[in-house]
């Protein structure tokens, strides 16, 4: 459930974790994964698809040190994306709590 | 395993997209094994932690060809597509044999339907095209069949006969009553003749010598223009319903193809997952 789950949600997160600021691959792994279980392997085939749906786009910054970095940040497409998905998100989070608290209510009432 | 042997792997495995393609992934992973070793990571933890670079490799391909399908949906990307599909596990492959079959099958039924509409097409469009402007000439057989008016119009009413020296003969010869006509050239090697049937379409050419005969009973003296219209209307029809028949087909399969394939990458994310 929890695989499952997490399957449709990561797209949405690195969605938010980019709109709070532009970022790279391995940032953004570890942004995520303060918070949540992520696998390094999977973030780059899904910035390629985030890519391929023009959710983001991408730019090089030259470092000092060494060859430049590719940095992701959100598209207008992007934002409204990330926009339907939070709504989305909330509507399907109230609906599973209104379950929850009911089945806890029940629960609670039954062991008082 | 050391990023140079993963970077070697993944470039091993993308061996088949393009230059510039493969450049862009292998630099981006490059770039990712440089920002983890600045967090003072070891290359073999970064490995570990990316997975297998073949498998990787293989989503990206897929992922690339479906991409490069939809952008412009050839055969050829098909094939490619139905290739990379093959790439991702054992039984796509073996699935892949007759599936690539079908797909030249469905080519060649195409081309063939191409073939056949443009030949409609030219035959119709000649036809058009010459009651419009004239051009191009449409031989009707005119020719031969202004000698046979000559003959019956203008011509002696009796037979004709040319003999020469040597017992070379030509004749003409005519039979008012059943309407048929005949030209007869004889030598002492040989003859040609042509004889006019009683249709004013169709006749027949006799050349004969010692060693020999050809003998072609019923010629189409020319072409007709009912002919041609109905011809060109057939192949026009045939043609193109065989490419419309075609682009059903390959619709259909495009779009079983996709889910198919959105299917087994989801089917990979998920097990990637269920091993981090």
């Amino acid at each position: 459930m929890k695989t499952q789950l997490k399957k449709g949600t990561l797209d949405m997160c690195v969605l938010a974790a980019l709109a709070a600021g532009d970022s790279y691959a391995y940032e953004l792994v570890g942004i995520l994964s303060r918070t949540m279980e992520v696998s390094e392997g999977t973030m780059y085939p899904l910035m390629r698809r985030l890519q391929a749906e023009a959710w983001v786009s991408t730019y090089l910054v030259e470092s000092a040190s060494g060859p430049s970095r590719k940095y992701y940040t959100l598209t207008e497409e992007g934002r409204r994306q990330l926009a339907w998905m939070q709504r989305e998100w909330r509507e399907f989070v109230n609906e599973v709590n209104g379950v929850l608290g009911l089945a806890a209510g029940a629960a609670e009432g039954e062991s008082s | 395993m050391s990023e140079q042997e993963f970077i070697r792997q993944l470039q091993e495995a993308l061996s088949r997209l393009p230059e510039r393609e493969r450049q862009e992934i292998l630099d981006d992973y490059r770039e990712y094994f440089r920002d983890g070793a600045e967090a003072g990571r070891s290359e073999a933890d970064i490995a570990a932690g990316l997975g297998d670079p073949r498998q990787l490799a293989r989503e990206l391909a897929a992922r690339h060809h479906i991409q490069q399908w939809e952008s412009r949906k050839s055969f050829g990307n098909l094939f490619a597509v139905v290739g990379a599909i093959a790439g991702l596990g054992f039984l796509n492959f073996l699935l892949a044999i007759p599936f690539m079959f079908y797909l030249w099958m469905l080519t060649m039924a195409a081309l063939a339907s191409t073939g056949i509409l443009i030949g409609g097409v030219v035959v119709f469009g000649t036809l058009v095209c010459n009651e419009l402007f004239g051009w191009p000439a449409i031989h009707e057989g005119r020719d031969v069949r202004a000698v046979w008016s000559a003959l019956e119009e203008g011509g002696p009413s009796a037979n004709i006969h040319i003999n020469g020296d040597g017992g070379e003969k030509v004749e003409v010869l005519r039979d008012a009553s059943s309407g048929r006509a005949s030209i007869h050239i004889l030598s002492s090697d040989g003859s040609i003749s042509l004889e006019r049937g009683a249709s004013d379409a169709v006749g027949r050419l006799r050349i004969e010598d010692d060693k020999g005969s050809v003998d072609i009973d019923g010629i189409g003296w020319g072409v007709s223009r009912k002919g041609m219209l109905a011809t060109g209307i057939v192949l026009m029809m045939l043609g193109g319903g065989g490419l419309f028949l075609c682009y059903l087909l390959a619709r259909w399969t495009w779009r079983g193809l996709m889910s198919y394939g959105r299917y087994q990458l989801g089917l990979l994310d998920r097990a990637r997952r269920t091993e981090s």
